[in-house]
């Protein structure tokens, strides 16, 4: 029996040395003598990447915060038209990716583009007589990056708020607060914890994003790695660029830990049921209807009837056989990406529950670092390795046996699959923890009881009961891969195309509307896991049944 | 004076009538029990009362100032009334301290630490201020909650279910101590509480309510030997009704003619119930009235016997358990108070 923990615990350990592989060879490619392109780069560019970069931090965190922490206490303690139906909408803007809303957005605001367009009709104005705000810019970015993030701070935020205990509120007002003041002394700070953890999550995304700042014509980090890996064609200093990135990174990842870490304390005891909602009438009602509308509208409604507009007015040209292809090799992808992460976690998941090890514990948690770690950063790791793996072997057959075994590794399928993993394993293992930890450990007992091994336990009790959640994890695989841009840029073998690098493609060439068919088929995949998400948080809030 | 008087007070929810015709008052420095079982409207009583709920008809006033009728509702935190939470609800991001000032916040540093120092002492806390709520035990929780609630002296404190998450062996000691703390101070107070015991032990009136009814508002003594309805007396402590009949010297029953109060309320002839407390009735080798024990079960100092009296009719009594006595005995009895309460027969009921 030992025997069969001591397997696991090693292949868990490996497991993990493996997902981390990326990032240590990221990290140690700082050890390397920084060459000629840093005198490059500190002299004119770095100070732009970090400006920007930090520029654009700040303004998502104001946007992302404003908007999700009104629309979060406005849907969970008021009520006013619309409530219901707003409550999850307001999750909808997190099916579009960041580029994809950027390409639209400059479709809407350009020049030939409906807004300016009509404005002209209306005024009958003329080229160069007015003054329109630039899309394409870092203000155009914030806005478009802040649209498409504030569902993880509403998310969180909105959860925070169900679960404050009533009590706690009505307390401050028979201690004298208005339930204004209460909000501001009791429910925001007791939220802090929750606000933040979604705010680093937004930032995360936010330094990650490669397509709307390449777009946008805004430099960060993201788009200096691709500059020094493609137009410098120098690895080490793109490796050394990447490594200062994940430092950002991981000042976002102590931050975030140490907030949740923090809302354990934070809890305060739902006994009593939910109170009533403040019912908002006249202008209140109005104003609250369209503050929590506003995002919606911005964040989903106009981007996607743009993308439909496209695609309609394109579908001759594009719906065609070429397409069928690119949509066929996106899906074979992330499937395959989903089924490798997905059998991972249970792996991993089912290992820490059985061994309670510190290295096993701490090989899962390594495991689970991805989602934090940028996809271009993750490409870079792990390019490098297979490309000296290849190299190292090809040049060895040469000497050897007179034979070249070509690039076995880095131009495939293989190396991007393995990135996708890498990056989105934390997705998988956040949810088949959380499925697995509803299993009472008695019952596992009960299964070894009587007479299974651990694999027979896993499989007889656990997956019966987990198939619905081994289904969730594989579909928030599946999105997030059909999403993923700039490691699928870099890593995709010659010739391959995916619907996001076709999107990409088109945008970049200046073909909008061509870009609409592939972006809004993601889109359409991207809405499936939000319904989930939103149908799961109806379902766990008990108290808003009653109302 | 009273500190609180509700006049003919009712409060609907969706159509739906949850309290009725709620009249009492509370006086200065006085502790009053809302007593009754789950879902008969005693918390949304006292939620009226701090301002969370509307009235349909009615109104609660303070001295002369109007609290709620049917047509306003005077904001919870315009009231100075002060309330302790089932849960406690301390606020988890603030310290002990913090959360003892809360309500006090616009006075000065120094007459709010001097308040602070004041409470925490009479809590028992001393020292305590630095800490935060998950670091300490339900008991002291409660205490800080009780501090914080008192420290802006409010005219009225109300306390919901304040022992529910307590273990039982705590509960004696703590309304010991929270009534102790509580008369120091001279604040009026209501509580809620399903439980007789704690009511017993804390409060200086009860009202039990029913139904959304107030069906009796006394003093536990008062509650107990005269209870008014048939419900109070079932609810009130161990009860065993008896079958009789009205005649003139009083009520006929299988323990013969029984002297009876209020005995003008029914006429000659009617048939009754009387109520019969356990502890009423005593052995007496020399009485007529026999009774045969049926069963019996150890309580400690007592016994707790079942008796059948000579028309089949059964009570329970509580004897000294330093006699012993078989089953299938037949005994000797008489009652030992010439005061019983009566009901209808049809009152008795269903309950």
């Amino acid at each position: 029996m030992s025997a069969l923990f001591g397997i696991r615990a090693w292949w868990v350990t490996t497991i993990g040395v493996v997902m981390a592989l990326p990032v240590l060879v990221v990290l140690g490619f700082v050890l390397q003598p920084f060459n000629e392109n840093w005198q490059h780069l500190l002299d004119n560019l770095l100070i732009d990447y970090l400006t920007n970069s930090l520029l654009l931090m700040l303004g998502v965190s104001v946007g992302v915060l404003s908007m999700g922490i009104i629309t979060a206490w406005l849907t969970s303690t008021c009520d006013f038209p619309g409530r219901r139906l707003l409550s999850w909408s307001l999750l909808l803007p997190l099916s579009i990716p960041a580029y994809i809303i950027a390409y639209t957005y400059t479709g809407v605001l350009d020049f030939s583009g409906p807004v300016q367009t009509q404005l002209r009709t209306w005024f009958g104005w003329g080229y160069g007589d007015y003054w329109f705000p630039e899309v394409r810019s870092l203000p155009g970015a914030i806005a478009m990056l802040s649209l498409v993030l504030y569902p993880y701070v509403y998310m969180m935020t909105r959860a925070a708020f169900l679960e404050q205990s009533v009590a706690v509120l009505e307390a401050s007002r028979t201690l004298g607060n208005t339930p204004l003041q209460g909000f501001y002394r009791v429910a925001l700070p007791l939220a802090r914890p929750a606000i933040i953890t979604g705010m680093s999550l937004a930032l995360m995304e936010t330094l990650a994003d490669y397509g709307t700042v390449q777009y946008f014509g805004v430099t960060t980090f993201t788009t200096g790695i691709f500059r020094t890996w493609y137009g410098l064609d120098d690895s080490v200093t793109a490796a050394q660029l990447a490594a200062l990135l994940l430092s950002f990174v991981a000042l976002l990842i102590v931050l975030e830990r140490y907030s949740r870490r923090k809302a354990r304390f934070h809890n305060t005891s739902q006994k009593e049921q939910r109170g009533q909602r403040y019912r908002l009438t006249g202008w209140r009602a109005f104003w609250a209807t369209l503050a929590c509308s506003l995002p919606v509208i911005f964040g989903f409604l106009v981007p996607a009837l743009q993308l439909l507009y496209w695609t309609l007015t394109t579908a001759s040209e594009t719906l065609t056989k070429d397409f069928a292809v690119l949509a066929t090799n996106s899906v074979l992808l992330a499937a395959s990406a989903a089924v490798i992460a997905v059998v991972l976690a249970l792996l991993l998941s089912y290992a820490k529950r059985l061994l309670h090890t510190p290295l096993v514990n701490g090989s899962v948690t390594v495991a689970s670092m991805g989602y934090a770690v940028p996809g271009t950063v993750i490409a870079v790791g792990v390019m490098l390795p297979l490309a000296w793996f290849d190299n190292t072997l090809d040049q060895w057959l040469r000497d050897h046996f007179n034979v070249s075994s070509g690039l076995l590794l880095s131009g495939t399928l293989f190396a991007l699959l393995f990135a996708y993993t890498v990056r989105f394993l934390s997705v998988s293992i956040q949810a088949v923890d959380a499925g697995l930890s509803k299993i009472k450990p008695s019952m596992d007992d009960a299964g070894r009881s009587l007479g299974l091994s651990p694999f027979g336990v896993l499989r007889k009790i656990h997956l019966p009961l987990m198939k619905g959640t081994v289904l969730t994890a594989l579909l928030l695989v599946f999105v997030d891969v059909l999403k993923e841009l700039p490691a699928t840029l870099i890593l995709r073998p010659f010739n391959f195309n995916t619907l996001a690098v076709r999107a990409y493609e088109m945008a970049s060439d200046e073909r909008l509307a061509d870009a609409g068919a592939p972006s809004l088929m993601i889109v359409l995949v991207g809405i499936i896991p939000v319904i989930l998400l939103s149908r799961a948080i109806a379902k766990s809030r008990t108290g808003e049944s009653g109302e | 004076m009273s500190v609180l008087s509700l006049n003919r007070v009712g409060l609907a929810y969706q159509n739906k009538t949850i309290l009725q015709d709620i009249s009492l008052s509370i006086d200065e420095a006085e502790i009053a029990c809302l007593l009754g079982p789950s879902g008969c409207g005693k918390t949304t009583l006292l939620r009226a009362i701090a301002g969370f709920k509307s009235l349909a008809s009615g109104e609660i006033k303070s001295g002369q100032q109007v609290l709620s009728d049917e047509k306003k509702t005077t904001p919870t935190e315009k009231r100075n009334i002060g309330m302790v939470f089932q849960d406690f609800a301390l606020f988890p991001h603030l310290s002990i301290g913090q959360n003892i000032c809360f309500g006090i916040r616009q006075q000065t540093h120094a007459q709010q630490q001097q308040r602070l120092d004041e409470l925490l002492e009479l809590v028992g806390l001393q020292g305590y201020a630095k800490r935060y709520p998950h670091e300490l035990s339900g008991g002291q929780q409660q205490r800080v909650a009780l501090a914080r609630a008192m420290a802006p002296k409010p005219r009225l404190l109300l306390l919901d279910e304040p022992f529910s998450s307590m273990d039982v062996e705590l509960r004696g000691t703590l309304a010991k101590e929270i009534r102790t703390i509580l008369k120091h101070e001279s604040i009026s107070t209501i509580m809620v509480t399903h439980d007789q015991h704690e009511a017993f032990s804390m409060a200086d009136r009860i009202g039990v309510l029913n139904q959304g009814r107030l069906l009796q508002w006394d003093d536990a003594h008062s509650l107990y030997h005269y209870p008014q309805t048939a419900f109070v007396a079932r609810f009130v402590g161990r009860s065993n009704f008896i079958e009789g009949r009205v005649c003139e010297q009083g009520v006929s029953t299988a323990m013969g003619v029984l002297p009876c109060e209020s005995l003008t309320d029914f006429e000659q002839g009617q048939v009754v119930k009387v109520l019969i407390r356990p502890e009423y009735v005593q052995l007496s080798v020399s009485s007529e009235i026999r009774a045969v024990l049926i069963s019996r079960q150890f309580r400690g100092g007592y016994y707790l016997y079942e008796l059948e009296l000579s028309s089949a009719e059964r009570v329970q009594v509580l004897l000294s358990s330093l006699a012993k006595h078989q089953l299938g005995e037949s005994v000797g009895i008489v009652l030992s108070t010439d005061r019983l309460s009566l009901f209808a027969s049809d009152d008795t009921q269903g309950i």
